[in-house]
């Protein structure tokens, strides 16, 4: 076990993280600024405050897709198991732990954020249609980022009902050696993160549970139950792949 | 040099499968209630193939993917440093097919997704059309109204001859002529009397050789067509020509004898004479319409007369170059080019004319084209913007006439708005004012201060950005606003389409970075059931491909705001940046 492996994995994380965050805040003011065109004035081309507030707003998310760069990266390179453990653990639970629920709790006035406005004669809509699947994901992600400030209105204890979410999306990263073929294991961590967070929107979200009785019952525990159980089949599935992997003689792995 | 071919040959194969699957897809998924059924089967290909033309950027960006990750699986790139020769190598196949890839994604976008569309909407519009020809048939016929009900089934035979509509509709419709006397339809009573100089389309001669005819025919007796010629040679020289006063003295005696009465045998040839010269006299007069009366009579009465037949084919030419035949627009409406078609002029006073046409057929004479313009309405306003006429014409008749400005000329459509009945000339369709503040009089004609492309290309462009080609987007983006459009209407899709094939540059750079970076370990076979994944790299890189061109279109569209037109130049620095960025990124790439 190396230290400084260690390290590459945290340092690899904040670097990513630092040039996510830039990318998301200038798409941010640009998506913002584009529902403000009026072509009779003349715009802007640069809002600082527009600019800072994508960062304010979309912090936690920006820092749990920046998780699924490390994993892009902890594909690519090799790492004993003690390495591995140590430096995403350290990493999960510094996201997990302090930064998400901290910054809900910290900055509750950035619960409304609204990516695309409902404007029906805004001028932009005659020049742009958001990409409906794009639309549709974002759509989600708001309904949870809503339930993050539900949660964190309870204070930090509070947090065990999302807990379970966290542990499920860090689990994703049991997926990284499925195939032998890397491309593929990122396109597949990709797709079960989506259908991840599509998914517990849907468990997160009142109006679903209302409509299925079983559910309407336990109410919060069904996001509990269901992460729970996505973490273990996670962890199932290394440990099938590793077990696969070391019998095979050529070390070939699943798919 | 054949791992080099690997991101071709994938990209080619797999865009051969989502093609055949785009195909069969198109088949199972096409509303084939929206077109007719001869249109069924093409319908379903074109459905088909412009899905494929829809997903092929994306079919493309996961072949370049595949292909290089595939590619770059050797032994020698897992070894490459930084910045090394073997990685410029690489650097250089890369964007190389990453170019050829954008151009080609580009055409696709271009030519094969805009004329797929095309052809599609069009046999939508012919479902339409017919629809519309058997409802107005069918309400022709309640009311009794036989030749325009005839009229219209015939339209939508021609759209769909074996329909058992059309079949049973025919079959009432004999069934109803054969009980009912059927009574022509007059549309309209008298209209304006057009003035025009006597012209003639005899060829250009000159003073003499209408001279030269005007005694020989003087000689044979013939003096009307003496007349006639000598009027011409006369018109020709000019006054104070040496042959002017010559033909004026011609033209003077041929005349003195048609004044004279006729010593004819038959009273049936004093008629033909005095006809002859009634008909002469309105021709002289500039009254078209009665001479092309008398002498269209004449014509089938003395089919032999050549004096008749030569002045019934100046008498139609001449009508035909002022008024135009009502039977002409009978077919038009079985295909109409465009439709809907709004554009309005500013003249030099302040004033303003806004002008919308229902729809519009080109039909391709031997030597012009000609337009039809059915219900053109015209709204003319003063400088303070207040409305002062307006009306509106069934049909207008448009053709490209020279017009000089100094030395520069250019065709301007010329628009005839009188059509008449070929067979009863006083059966005329004519503007007809709606209201009339100044109490102008009804045009014939107009003179539509554009040039004739710029017509064509609002014709286009009515239908919005979309059906336009770059070209012409780019020039109408230009010139919109002097046609009642908003320009930024045109010219932010212009920027879409135009930096297109640079952020698909951008996009395939960083997916061959990818591609590097995920490369087929060294020693890894690629195993055949992996195949089956590549739908699923489709799937996610059509919704990001998307993704990635709305946030470059928003930004596209806020440089568009604060830097108008000047932002193309600013957003392709940018973008070139962020393709050196890309480019740096992947030289800069190292192996294991």
């Amino acid at each position: 076990m190396r230290i400084e492996k260690i390290g590459k994995i945290i340092l690899t994380y904040f670097e990513e993280l630092f040039v996510f965050t830039l990318v998301t805040m200038f798409i941010y003011m640009y998506i913002q600024m584009s529902y403000d065109v009026n072509t009779a004035v003349r715009g802007e081309f640069f809002n600082l405050s527009l600019f800072l507030e994508g960062m304010f707003y979309l912090l936690p998310e920006i820092s749990i897709c920046t998780l699924l760069c490390t994993m892009f990266y902890l594909i690519r390179h090799d790492h004993s198991f003690g390495e591995f453990i140590t430096g995403y653990l350290i990493l999960c639970s510094f996201i997990w732990a302090l930064l998400v629920p901290l910054w809900h709790i910290k900055f509750p006035s950035f619960r409304y954020v609204v990516l695309f406005r409902d404007y029906e004669d805004a001028v932009v809509t005659q020049f742009l249609t958001i990409p409906p699947l794009f639309r549709y994901f974002v759509d989600r992600c708001t309904i949870i980022h809503q339930i993050a400030y539900i949660v964190a209105e309870r204070g930090y204890l509070g947090w065990w009902i999302v807990s379970p979410f966290g542990l499920a999306i860090s689990c994703l990263v049991c997926l990284t050696r499925i195939s032998t073929w890397r491309l593929l294991n990122v396109f597949i961590i990709i797709l079960s993160f989506i259908a991840l967070v599509v998914s517990n929107s849907y468990f997160f979200d009142p109006r679903f549970l209302a409509s299925i009785d079983l559910f309407s019952q336990l109410g919060y525990w069904v996001p509990f139950i269901f992460n729970i159980l996505v973490s273990i089949v996670c962890i199932c599935i290394a440990v099938t792949c590793r077990a696969f992997r070391r019998s095979n003689p050529n070390r070939e792995d699943i798919l | 040099m054949k791992q080099v071919l690997k991101p071709l040959s994938i990209t080619g194969i797999y865009s051969l499968i989502v093609f055949i699957g785009c195909v069969i897809a198109g088949f199972f998924t096409t509303d084939v209630r929206a077109v007719l059924p001869p249109d069924t089967f093409g319908i379903k290909l074109l459905t088909g193939q412009a899905y494929f033309m829809s997903l092929f950027p994306a079919v493309l960006t996961t072949g370049f993917l595949l292909g290089f990750a595939m590619m770059f699986g050797t032994k020698r790139v897992g070894t490459q440093k930084a910045f090394s020769h073997d990685s410029f190598r690489n650097f250089r196949i890369v964007l190389l097919y990453a170019m050829a890839f954008a151009i080609l994604a580009f055409c696709a976008n271009e030519v094969g997704l805009i004329s797929y569309n095309h052809a599609i909407e069009n046999a939508k519009i012919r479902r339409r059309n017919y629809n519309e020809y058997i409802q107005v048939t069918q309400d022709h016929m309640n009311d009794g109204e036989l030749s325009l009900a005839a009229y219209y089934l015939k339209s939508a035979w021609e759209l769909y001859p074996s329909s058992p509509e059309v079949a049973r509709l025919d079959r009432e419709l004999e069934a109803l002529q054969a009980s009912e006397k059927i009574e022509p339809v007059v549309l309209y009573d008298d209209g304006p009397v057009y003035e025009e100089v006597m012209n003639t389309n005899e060829g250009q001669r000159d003073a003499l050789d209408y001279l030269d005819s005007a005694r020989q025919a003087f000689s044979e007796e013939r003096y009307i067509d003496a007349h006639y010629f000598a009027t011409l040679s006369a018109a020709a020289a000019g006054e104070g020509d040496a042959n002017w006063d010559l033909a004026r003295q011609i033209a003077a005696m041929a005349w003195n004898m048609l004044q004279v009465p006729v010593d004819s045998v038959t009273p049936d040839g004093i008629a033909l004479f005095s006809d002859k010269m009634r008909g002469y006299e309105a021709l002289s007069r500039g009254d078209i319409i009665e001479a092309y009366n008398i002498y269209s009579q004449l014509h089938a009465d003395y089919p032999a007369d050549a004096e008749v037949a030569r002045y019934f084919s100046i008498a139609r030419e001449q009508l035909e170059s002022v008024y135009f035949y009502t039977d002409e627009t009978d077919d038009l409406r079985t295909f109409e080019s465009s439709q809907g078609v709004f554009f309005s002029l500013t003249n030099e006073d302040g004033s303003k004319s806004d002008y919308y046409i229902s729809g519009i057929t080109v039909i391709k004479d031997s030597s012009r084209m000609i337009q039809y313009l059915r219900n053109l309405s015209v709204i003319n306003y003063d400088q303070h913007h207040n409305a002062v006429s307006s009306y509106t014409v069934p049909y207008a008749k448009m053709t490209a006439e020279p017009v000089k400005y100094g030395r520069k000329s250019r065709y301007e459509p010329f628009l005839t708005l009188v059509s008449v009945d070929r067979n009863d000339s006083h059966n005329r369709l004519y503007p007809v004012y709606s209201f009339n503040r100044d109490d102008t009089p009804v045009p014939t004609h107009l003179q539509l201060p554009m040039s004739y492309t710029d017509f064509n290309l609002i014709c286009r462009a009515s239908s919005g950005p979309d059906g336009l080609a770059i070209a012409q987007l780019y020039v109408f983006s230009q010139k919109a606003e002097d046609f009642g459009y908003s320009g930024e209407m045109f010219y932010v899709p212009f920027l879409h389409r135009i930096l297109f094939p640079l952020e698909m540059l951008i996009l395939f750079m960083m997916v061959g970075l990818m591609g590097f970076r995920y490369r087929l370990l060294p020693g890894r076979v690629f195993k055949f059931r992996w195949i089956v994944t590549f739908p699923v790299f489709t799937v996610i890189l059509y919704p990001l491909m998307n993704i990635l061109l709305y946030f470059f279109d928003s930004i596209n569209l806020v440089g568009y705001n604060c830097y108008n037109t000047g932002f193309l130049p600013i957003a392709i620095v940018v973008q070139l940046l962020f393709l050196l960025w890309c480019c740096f990124l992947f030289v800069s790439a190292r192996g294991e």
